[in-house]
């Protein structure tokens, strides 16, 4: 591909991806640029403290939504989940060029920026970060996402160009990272970077906010960054507050002290806005999914008439409506209705069908030949132990309502609750029949670690699942940068793997956030309520 | 006495490192993965062998075991798993905010346990006396939980008059000194009563029971046969030996000083020693575990000391050397 055509082809991305972020139907703009007001003051609960502000040592998912107020990445996301520059949205790169074979990308970043130290922002703070993202000694959670990187290197001070091994899908979300200041760095080493005061004081910043205050176990606050290059928010400060327990969080939601309170339990939902008429509630499709995992070695669920009659047998319908109160949706597969490039909505739900189960399980051999209600094949009962983890109340709830409804098909599913880290362990060891858990998705898609067959020695492969068709699927589409091919791919990998159902997909959790109606301009994407904080503002500040 | 705390302060180190060392063999054979956070697509597979070379969890147990004696001895706790930073920097967070907690509670209960006690003693058999056992009996029972979301109802949600979390607002830090301080203490109000309640009503009944005991001594009659006023008599005669039961009581209760309550510390957002305990042995965040488990050891072995040591400051004939 000529580079014009190319850029042709990114320009109508761009629009392709602007008409379709008007349908994102889990967003709230309700803000007129004319009546925003600046100021005031957003206090959020969470419940749990972030573990560290450098990107490279932090393990948790939830610190890298903190840490957005205060630095910018190399490239940034829209609702979609597809990659933009900073003409859409702040981030240090405004536009990038592959090569004409793809093997090279090179970034270009904005010229004005700069930390909040009055440096610079330039290419060596990016390549430092690279740097040390795959220095061993770091340790960086996520340093396979350079797996595919061969070198980097600085063209000038405001270019940088990654050369990749080979032709990979998501060489750009691979190269969007959080860019930390090297002139901090500059005489440490990588051992004493794991105990350096930045990771607990971050002093020097790039994004929209700086750090305030942070009281461990309990506060942080962000005031605005007077050197933040883009467009200044709107809000003073951002403050969140560390409550634990959920009715204490939702506590401090009514009695005004909070404004923002996310993950609130569906069962709530309904009770916080009857008496609360001053909060929104935000429902919006979040990147978790739960799952029932067969483990493929096993003799049952190594064959796919019975992990099908599983499925079916399963009204997975009833604990959406019963457990989650509607907000969740069934899922078909590992790919987010969000990403609706990728995404395959001609699949429907496998149907709650009893009947087409037991039919599927008397085509496999098993009857229910002693009269016991308990289907059976020479002699053995169809029973086998399903594990879930103890720390979940609405996986335990639904376990047992899978439990129920298997019964009726004359299936026997021993609950065994156990500890999450005695899950994970067993899981690991391959010491289970069949278990309820959860994928927290990546924003990334590349479904290699958990669905490739090599992923089972390396990886996140538990269920020991391996389908050819579905490897090769894997191979092909993250070699394939161009989208109508690669949409082609990942469509056929969901029907190979709606066919297959190696794992019983239960549903997709709704983000359910509750914020302050006086607080305007909030957007939301998969990944969260923050992901426009500096357009909010606050009605009367 | 010196000589009595300086020895068992001495045959409490075997009983530390016991202590110590079936933990720490306890909780590596107890199953479950301490690389469990690192199960996560968006984190690289490779990082839990990383990790695991790092953590030395690939050393054989005995190994492993040696090293953290050899560190523990050095005064390194090592680095916790889950906080990724020093153990020690963890309980220095920790420890202060469940201390201020712990020992206010426990003075409290204390106190009113012992009022409680003395006045049912005092007046037994009378209305008032059956009313307190009542209550002692139905505010015992009452989980701790129950009563703490109560609370948050009705002096937070209802009435508006006390914080609901936290151990301060948060622009507390611009207010003056007295101001600041009657903020800590309106958050700590609801925390501590919930705490203290229920161990001032057991004291209390503790307190009854052995008070009565004492008052129906023979030394007790002649007390009074010899014309003390009815007061001396209680709190000169009666007490010294009727307090000895809620010494041992006390005693006991000193490693909670330190350990904190869980179930207080989450629901009014107090980042305390409960919630660390609690989170390592989940986590499988063995260093941590070990230290809050040395802590612990150390702190029974204390509280039985202290116990010791005032049962003789009340009863001049209970002697050690």
């Amino acid at each position: 591909m000529r580079r014009t055509t190319l850029i042709c082809f990114l320009v109508a991305l761009f629009l392709f991806s602007c008409s379709s972020d008007k349908d994102n139907k889990g967003s709230k703009n309700d803000g007129n640029s004319l009546q925003k007001k600046n100021g005031g003051t957003v206090v959020s609960a969470i419940s749990s403290d972030i573990d560290s502000w450098n990107t490279l040592f932090s393990q948790q998912s939830h610190g890298e939504e903190l840490r957005r107020f205060l630095f910018l990445k190399t490239l940034t996301y829209n609702e979609n989940l597809k990659i933009r520059g900073s003409d859409f949205r702040p981030c240090l790169a405004h536009s990038w060029r592959f090569s004409e074979d793809f093997l090279n990308v090179t970034l270009y970043l904005q010229e004005n920026l700069r930390w909040s130290d009055g440096v610079p922002i330039t290419a060596h703070d990016v390549l430092f970060t690279y740097q040390k993202m795959i220095d061993p000694v770091i340790g960086y959670p996520h340093f396979s996402r350079f797996d595919f990187v061969d070198t980097c290197r600085v063209i000038n001070d405001y270019e940088i160009k990654f050369h990749f091994k080979e032709v990979y899908a998501n060489e750009l979300d691979h190269i969007n990272f959080e860019v930390l200041p090297k002139h901090v760095f500059d005489r440490v080493s990588s051992e004493e970077m794991r105990d350096h005061p930045f990771n607990e004081n971050p002093s020097v910043v790039s994004g929209p906010y700086r750090l305030k205050r942070w009281e461990r176990g309990q506060l942080i606050e962000f005031e605005k960054n007077p050197e933040y290059g883009f467009s200044k928010p709107h809000i003073d400060r951002f403050i969140f507050r560390v409550i634990p327990n959920q009715i204490s969080r939702l506590t401090s939601l009514k009695t005004g002290s909070v404004q923002l309170v996310q993950s609130v339990s569906p069962e709530q939902v309904e009770s916080l806005q009857k008496d609360n008429p001053n909060l929104n509630m935000l429902i919006y499709p979040s990147l978790s999914y739960e799952y029932i995992g067969w483990l493929h070695d096993h003799p049952l669920f190594k064959d796919r008439r019975i992990r099908r009659a599983m499925t079916m047998g399963i009204n997975r319908r009833q604990i959406v409506d019963a457990l989650f109160h509607g907000y969740a949706r069934e899922c078909i597969g590992p790919v987010h209705p969000a990403r609706k490039d990728f995404y395959n909505s001609r699949l429907k739900p496998l149907p709650y069908d009893p009947e087409q189960a037991k039919s599927l399980l008397a085509e496999a051999g098993w009857t229910d030949g002693n009269d016991d209600g308990i289907l059976d094949k020479e002699g053995k009962n169809l029973s086998f132990v399903l594990k879930t983890n103890i720390n979940s109340q609405l996986r335990i709830d639904a376990a047992t309502m899978i439990q129920a409804d298997l019964k009726k098909i004359g299936v026997k599913a021993v609950l065994e609750i156990v500890e999450f880290n005695v899950m994970i362990a067993q899981q690991t060891a391959r010491d289970y029949e069949a278990l309820i858990s959860g994928w927290s998705m990546n924003i990334t898609f590349d479904p290699t670690d958990i669905w490739h067959s090599k992923s089972i020695a390396s990886g996140y492969n538990e269920h020991n699942y391996a389908n050819a068709a579905v490897d090769s699927l894997i191979d092909l589409g993250r070699r394939t940068l161009d989208k109508d091919k690669s949409r082609h791919i990942w469509y056929r990998f969901q029907e190979v793997l709606y066919e297959d159902q190696p794992y019983t997909f239960l549903y997709v959790k709704d983000h359910v956030d509750a914020i302050d109606n006086r607080i305007k301009g909030v957007k939301t994407w998969p990944k969260g309520v923050y992901y426009n904080m500096e357009e909010w503002w606050i009605e009367e500040p | 006495m010196p000589k009595y705390i300086i020895r068992r302060v001495f045959t409490s180190i075997p009983i530390i490192l016991g202590v110590l060392t079936v933990t720490f063999f306890v909780i590596n054979l107890t199953p479950g993965d301490p690389l469990a956070m690192y199960v996560n697509p968006e984190i690289s597979p490779g990082i839990r062998e990383i990790m695991a070379e790092r953590f030395g969890l690939n050393d054989p147990l005995p190994i492993r075991y040696f090293k953290w004696i050899k560190n523990f001895l050095t005064g390194d706790f090592g680095h916790s798993y889950s906080h990724n930073r020093p153990v020690k920097d963890v309980l220095f967070d920790a420890v202060p905010h469940t201390l201020l907690l712990s020992s206010t509670s426990l003075l409290l209960s204390i106190i009113t346990g012992i009022a409680i006690g003395v006045v049912s003693a005092l007046k037994k058999y009378t209305i008032y006396d059956h009313l307190v056992t009542v209550l002692s009996f139905f505010i015992y029972a009452m989980p701790s939980f129950w009563l703490a979301l109560m609370l948050i109802i009705i002096f937070s949600l209802k009435l508006r008059l006390l914080p609901a979390s936290n151990v301060r607002s948060i622009d507390a830090d611009t207010l003056t000194l007295l101001p600041y301080l009657w903020n800590r203490v309106q958050h700590a109000i609801l925390p501590v009563f919930v705490l203290a309640i229920g161990n001032a009503a057991s004291k209390g009944r503790y307190m009854r029971s052995s008070l009565l005991e004492v008052i129906r001594q023979d030394y007790i009659r002649t007390a009074r046969s010899k014309g003390l006023p009815e007061f001396l008599v209680i709190w000169k005669h009666a007490m010294r030996n009727a307090l000895i039961p809620i010494v041992t009581i006390a005693g006991l209760s000193i490693p909670f000083l330190l350990s904190g309550s869980l179930i207080v510390e989450v629901i009014f957002a107090w980042p305390g020693m409960g919630q660390v305990i609690i989170n390592s042995i989940f986590n499988r965040d063995y260093p941590l575990v070990m230290a809050t488990t040395f802590i612990s050891a150390v702190m029974v072995i204390f509280g039985n000391l202290v116990a010791d040591v005032f049962y003789s400051v009340l009863d001049p004939r209970i002697r050690f050397d």
